[in-house]
């Protein structure tokens, strides 16, 4: 087990700076990304050994583990907002570096499930098909969720500029 | 107006955009490997029902026999004869269960139910330090579960429920209970013919069902909540963990985990490759 965790901890390493990279996409913020790095990789590398086996590839493994924590744990959260506080690490602010982005603000207002459809096609390049099985959806509804937020963004991008 | 050509051309700017970049807190890779270890711990430290106690007592009577270990094909196979009559005799008769006293005892010096040996009972003494080892007597001898003889959660999966079956396919079976949703993205669905064998089926959207999580059932290694520690390690050559946490290859693709206790299998659940 020391090695295993040996091998995992390389991996951690290596992979780190790219994984909050794209958490930083995934959650639009660089704390929940952190967070969710971090959960994530708790929990593959508690069996390492069976990522490493069975996904061939545990960097993706480990991308698309994030997607859908990410998408989880929002509706887990809106669940319990209703009866506890929820911890919420924006409260400790921080400049957002991309403040006068109108598309990154855009996509961060986006519902959790399209925001990671758009992350997916455009952070990871894959196809309808392959957020399909990532995510556990239709392709249908990949693409439904792509169009409408496409369509959001638009709108909202739109928006911004009018206003000025 | 922003084209669609526009909007993707943006979004892949903006994602190779450098301020994504977050710079790691020091110390969170320790921080991730303590994590590590602590879910792993979490994960196999499984409740121990009231009808583990059951079975942890009457695999006591002395009849897993590790030896007899067999092939996973043997998985989903009716048990053998000489079990059934065995089992029957020591689930109906077990504070009387004649079980030789010296082999019977682990190490420590205490004398876990599943502690017994491959011996058939004979002439042996009877061990008195039996009821008192055993937690929860009375419930346990009111139940009638076989011994070695119980449902078998296969190297794959249990009955027709398989590991990587998605859910659809996994409610045709009729097997499950509750299936009017489907898991969000992940989901606990118990089985219709009740906790005995089997207690949660976990299915995520993504990867159909990842785990059984055994309250009576055995592996086909005859392994299973009760059995103590060297019968997991006699039934698993290549098991691996420490501590209270193991595992083994259930030899196709799937892993048995199990969580230990005191000397004791307290958890076991067959995982797949996809995690919730």
């Amino acid at each position: 087990m020391a090695g295993e965790l040996a091998d995992f901890e390389e991996f951690v390493r290596a992979s780190l700076p790219g994984l909050l990279r794209y958490g930083h996409a995934l959650t639009g913020n660089p704390h929940d990304a952190a967070d969710l790095v971090q959960t994530v990789l708790e929990k593959i590398g508690s069996r390492w050994t069976h990522v490493q086996r069975k996904t061939g590839d545990p960097l993706a493994y480990t991308r698309r583990s994030m997607a859908n924590a990410h998408v989880s744990r929002w509706r887990r959260l809106r669940r319990e907002s209703l009866v506890a506080d929820v911890p919420d690490a924006r409260t400790v602010s921080q400049p957002d570096p991309f403040e006068h982005e109108p598309l990154w603000q855009a996509l961060r207002e986006l519902p959790p499930r399209q925001r990671a459809v758009i992350v997916l096609r455009y952070y990871e390049g894959l196809s309808e098909l392959e957020i399909a099985r990532s995510l556990g959806i239709s392709a249908g509804t990949v693409k439904s969720q792509a169009s409408k937020a496409i369509a959001s963004m638009r709108t909202k991008i739109a928006g911004g500029r009018e206003v000025g | 107006m922003t084209s669609e050509d526009d909007l993707d051309r943006e979004l892949r700017r903006l994602f190779s955009d450098e301020r994504l970049d977050v710079l790691p807190r020091a110390g969170v890779e320790t921080e991730i490997l303590a994590g590590a270890r602590r879910v792993r711990r979490r994960r196999t430290t499984l409740a121990v029902t009231g009808g583990a106690l059951t079975v942890a007592l009457l695999l006591g009577a002395g009849v897993i026999v590790t030896d007899l270990r067999s092939g996973h094909e043997q998985a989903a196979a009716p048990p053998a004869q000489p079990e059934l009559s065995l089992s029957s005799t020591t689930s109906t008769q077990l504070p009387q269960s004649p079980v030789p006293s010296s082999s019977g005892v682990s190490p420590d010096g205490s004398a876990p139910p599943g502690g017994a040996p491959q011996t058939a009972p004979s002439s042996t003494p009877e061990r008195s330090s039996r009821t008192s080892t055993a937690p929860s007597t009375s419930a346990a001898r009111s139940d009638n579960t076989p011994l070695a003889t119980g449902p078998v959660l296969g190297p794959n999966g249990y009955n027709k429920l398989q590991l990587g079956m998605s859910f659809d396919a996994a409610k045709a079976t009729g097997l499950l209970a509750g299936t009017d949703a489907a898991p969000d993205n992940c989901g606990d669905y118990q089985l219709t013919e009740g906790a005995s064998a089997v207690g949660d089926v976990e299915i995520s959207a993504t990867y159909g069902i990842v785990s059984f999580q055994a309250t009576g059932a055995r592996t086909p290694e005859k392994v299973k909540i009760g059995s103590t520690k060297d019968q997991l390690e006699a039934a698993y050559p290549s098991l691996s963990g420490s501590g209270n946490a193991y595992s083994a290859s259930s030899g196709t693709g799937g892993t048995y985990v199990f969580s230990v206790d005191s000397g004791k299998i307290v958890g076991l659940k067959l995982v797949g490759s996809g995690t919730c």
